[in-house]
């Protein structure tokens, strides 16, 4: 086991390098640089853009730039934000990656829960009417866009009815904190219902579990040791490629919500040209992506013994 | 137990995720001034060079301000003279006015923050508004490094004097603008750029900051040291959106969560006038500002005045006014906006469709027969890429020629216009607001300084510009503005689109919140909250 996840670490290094060199790229060749101002009337004077450029090491030439801050990087200094002076970047990560890891850890275990429930539900009815009401909702759910989601929350739950609070945070055990998680969980639950109701009619019809009914097990305990434990393992590949992308954060979920999260700032950095700020919040969400990856082969490593044969 | 564990890490993250940013300590409600802003690029007021300011007001007081009226009022000075040559300010300040620290505010805190704006090493936008002052273009371009060089010197504790290279008549306009404001020289030296943090920062105005979360939400309380008018609301507490603020501000305020929207989204305004409730509390106000279409003047078939005139007789400007601001916005025919001494709209090019048609037919291309295929580049703001689309269709009914559009983000848009500034292109529209009401912001820093890079040159234009940046005689000098005035508008380097209006939305228990100056600021010194 720990060699399994000593190889997937050291195999995830050369990613990265790919991840952080393709930012460095792109940052540097979208047009418009950090000291362009798109709300001031005038342009900057060259000398006071060199000037700036001379403080943050601008001016030197692109590979002087691409190892220095790869050197820092790997110590630990994320560099100095263009946008906000007063900020490192490291403190930037530390102040706003958080909440969104709190938000998509709430919206994904209620992704999960939720999607676990609807999805035994749907498989396991009798009623034709019930099945295909889970479904309908559930392809409602994958096919909205969650900016709509989240607009449609808002001006239904804080406009019209007063509930929660059109905008802004107050943390996640507060009434702010509805809108955002149900519009992230939405689409992950409904993916998950739907795979989760798809393993468990094939589970279901399997020898094993025909072999336990006949034995006179009953039906509970057929459905969450045999039929559960089974379906269950495609269901945690799903939820983990979704939870790389709820955790750090929906830039328009946290916009329209206000919600000071990681995925709002890095959209803010894209737009200002902070260049430290986005490379470094693309390595941070590559970092998650191999982390939630890893994850899932762990899970996949415990749930499922056919694996465990694989890696030995 | 270890389910146990890891249910208590997970809770603990969860809840230390949270004070991180609940709101700062309740503060009586009646006396809280709420609203939405947007995150202000800068909190150090000689940084500040864009809408920002309007936060920066509340915090920092400039030496005096001109009213909507045109009237000078002294803020932190008792008075401003200009000696008899014309080249010397003598700034007398209040003895009485305080840092928020309870340090008074002196001469040498002014020669050392005008000085700092002028300092290229931390590139301020606001230099600008100080070249004229002798040794200052110098020192500002890193010709020389010695700040001495700079005539800007206190005499004594509270006396300021500045000369200027030139006789300047627009440099009191400039030295009233929001935008020159001092910073406290000992609280910079000790914490350099973190001097803004709430926990270090101290201001002159009304205001002091009190607490900030970055992206996510702005506190103030009254300086108690301010020695103007005291204000009656004691916090503002500003919440701060990106994305689509007006959307943000018009949801929050008719959910009651906030007092104050500064602007409505487009699809709404109309709903809001026709609500009868909205529209009582809907404040209305025309900026001193202009949306254009601008011609690069440098090649053809935009160098052939003709060309310039037929496009701009064929956009009916009225449906553009209507499909962008449900027609709250005016109508612009004329460049430089009323109120700005110079401007005289009956200077506007006179005609109509089918006079453009004979003058595209004139310049040789009849019924746009043969025009160059073109391309017309906007921003992607939320009104210009439908601008760009109207004037299309406009063109292309009207006078049977065809433009392309091209959308570019924001700052592309703008890092592209300013690489203009030799090499061609087709058309941009393009916005000009007043910074202060004279009518050089216009005439010198626009059109003659070319910052939109229309590549314009006409040397009679140019000579009533240059005789009127140093002319003394008040009359004479908007005499010859008004002169540049009617060839800039006969040239038509430009064609004028619109004129925004300020659409705000004020609760009626907000008392004397009004636009202030030509930059739309919002004093909530004055302001009173009566319920």
């Amino acid at each position: 086991m720990f060699s399994f996840i000593l190889k997937r670490v050291l195999a995830s290094i050369p990613t990265l390098l790919v991840v952080y060199t393709v930012t460095f790229a792109i940052a540097h060749l979208t047009p418009g640089s950090p000291w362009d101002s798109a709300s001031a009337n005038r342009p900057m004077e060259p000398a006071a853009k060199a000037a700036l450029d001379a403080k943050y090491n601008l001016d030197a030439p692109l590979h002087i730039q691409y190892v220095g801050y790869l050197w820092g990087a790997v110590q630990g200094d994320l560099g100095p934000s263009f946008r906000d002076p007063t900020q490192s970047v490291t403190d930037i990560v530390k102040k706003f990656l958080p909440t969104s890891l709190a938000l998509g850890s709430m919206a994904i275990a209620l992704a999960i829960v939720m999607g676990l429930l609807l999805g035994v539900l749907a498989a396991l009815t009798r009623s034709r009417a019930l099945e295909t009401a889970i479904l309908f909702f559930c392809t409602f759910c994958v096919s909205l866009p969650t900016y709509i989601i989240t607009a449609v929350l808002i001006v239904t739950l804080g406009v019209g009815l007063g509930l929660v609070p059109t905008f802004g945070w107050k943390g996640l055990f507060s009434t702010s904190a509805i809108v955002p998680v149900v519009s992230l969980a939405l689409a992950p639950m409904a993916a998950i219902a739907r795979y989760c109701r798809n393993c468990v009619l094939e589970v279901m019809h399997k020898d094993f579990v025909r072999s336990a009914r006949a034995k006179g097990v009953k039906r509970g305990r057929i459905i969450a040791v045999h039929i559960l434990r089974n379906a269950i393992i495609p269901v945690v590949t799903v939820a983990g490629s979704y939870a790389s992308s709820v955790l750090v954060g929906s830039f328009f979920v946290e916009s329209i919500a206000g919600v000071p999260g990681f995925g709002r700032y890095f959209v803010l950095a894209v737009s200002a040209r902070d260049y430290p700020v986005i490379i470094a919040t693309t390595l941070v969400y590559a970092v998650i992506v191999v982390l939630c990856n890893l994850l899932v082969d762990i899970a996949h490593f415990i749930i499922d013994p056919r694996t465990r044969e694989d890696v030995r | 137990m270890r389910k146990k564990v890891f249910l208590a890490s997970m809770l603990a993250a969860l809840s230390s995720a949270a004070p991180t940013f609940s709101t700062p300590a309740a503060a009586d409600e009646g006396q809280t001034f709420r609203m939405i802003v947007q995150e202000p690029r800068f909190m150090d007021p000689n940084l500040v060079d864009d809408g920002g300011v309007a936060i920066q007001t509340q915090l920092f007081e400039p030496l005096a301000k001109i009213q909507n009226d045109g009237t000078l009022v002294y803020l932190q000075a008792n008075s401003i003279e200009r000696s008899s040559d014309g080249l010397t300010w003598t700034v007398k300040l209040k003895p009485e006015n305080k840092w928020s620290n309870g340090e008074p505010v002196t001469a040498m805190d002014w020669e050392y923050s005008l000085k700092r704006i002028l300092d290229p090493s931390i590139a301020s936008g606001n230099a600008q508004f100080l070249t004229e002052i002798k040794g200052a273009k110098a020192y500002n371009s890193g010709e020389t490094k010695d700040a001495s060089a700079v005539h800007i010197k206190a005499v004594d504790d509270f006396t300021l004097v500045i000369e200027t290279e030139r006789v300047a008549p627009s440099f009191l306009a400039k030295l009233a603008l929001p935008y020159i404001t001092p910073v406290p020289q000992a609280v910079v030296a000790q914490w350099g750029e973190r001097w803004t943090l709430p926990e270090h920062i101290v201001s002159n105005g009304p205001y002091k900051l009190v607490a900030r979360v970055n992206d996510q939400s702005i506190e103030m309380n009254v300086n108690s040291f301010y020695a103007g008018k005291k204000p009656t609301i004691d916090t503002i507490r500003m919440t701060v959106a990106s994305g689509d603020i007006c959307e943000a501000q018009l949801r929050a305020y008719e959910a009651e969560e906030i007092d104050f929207a500064t602007c409505i989204p487009i699809q709404d305004i109309q709903r809001v006038r026709q609500d009868a409730t909205l529209a009582k509390e809907l404040i209305t106000n025309l900026d001193s500002g202009t949306w254009w279409v601008q011609y690069d003047n440098s090649h053809a078939p935009w160098d052939n005045k003709d060309v310039r005139h037929a496009l701009s007789l064929a956009i009916d400007r009225n449906a553009l006014s209507s499909v962008i601001s449900d027609g709250t916005a005016a109508v612009a025919n004329t460049i430089v906006p009323p109120g700005i001494p110079g401007a005289n709209e009956d200077d506007a090019i006179k005609g109509n469709v089918e006079t453009a048609r004979e003058l595209l037919a004139k310049a040789g291309y009849p019924n746009g027969a043969g025009f160059p295929p073109f391309t017309l580049t906007v921003r992607d703001s939320a009104s210009q890429p439908i601008v760009a689309q109207l004037l299309q269709q406009m063109w292309s009914e009207n006078l049977g020629i065809n433009a392309t559009i091209n959308v570019m983000e924001l700052k592309a848009f703008a890092a592209w216009v300013n690489a203009r500034k030799n090499a061609p292109y087709d058309m941009i529209t393009a916005l000009w607001v007043s910074d202060y009401a004279d009518p050089e912001n216009w005439y010198g820093d626009l059109i003659t300084d070319d910052y939109r890079n229309s590549h314009f040159r006409n040397e009679d234009f140019a000579s009533l510009i240059k005789q009127a940046k140093v002319a003394t005689d008040e009359t004479q000098r908007i005499e010859t503005y008004r002169q540049a005035n009617k060839i800039f508008e006969e040239q038509q380097p430009m064609s004028a689109l619109y004129r925004e209006t300020s659409l705000w939305l004020v609760k009626p228990y907000v008392k004397n919140l009004r636009p202030d100056t030509t930059l739309r600021l919002y004093p909530i010194r004055d302001t009173e909250i009566v319920r």
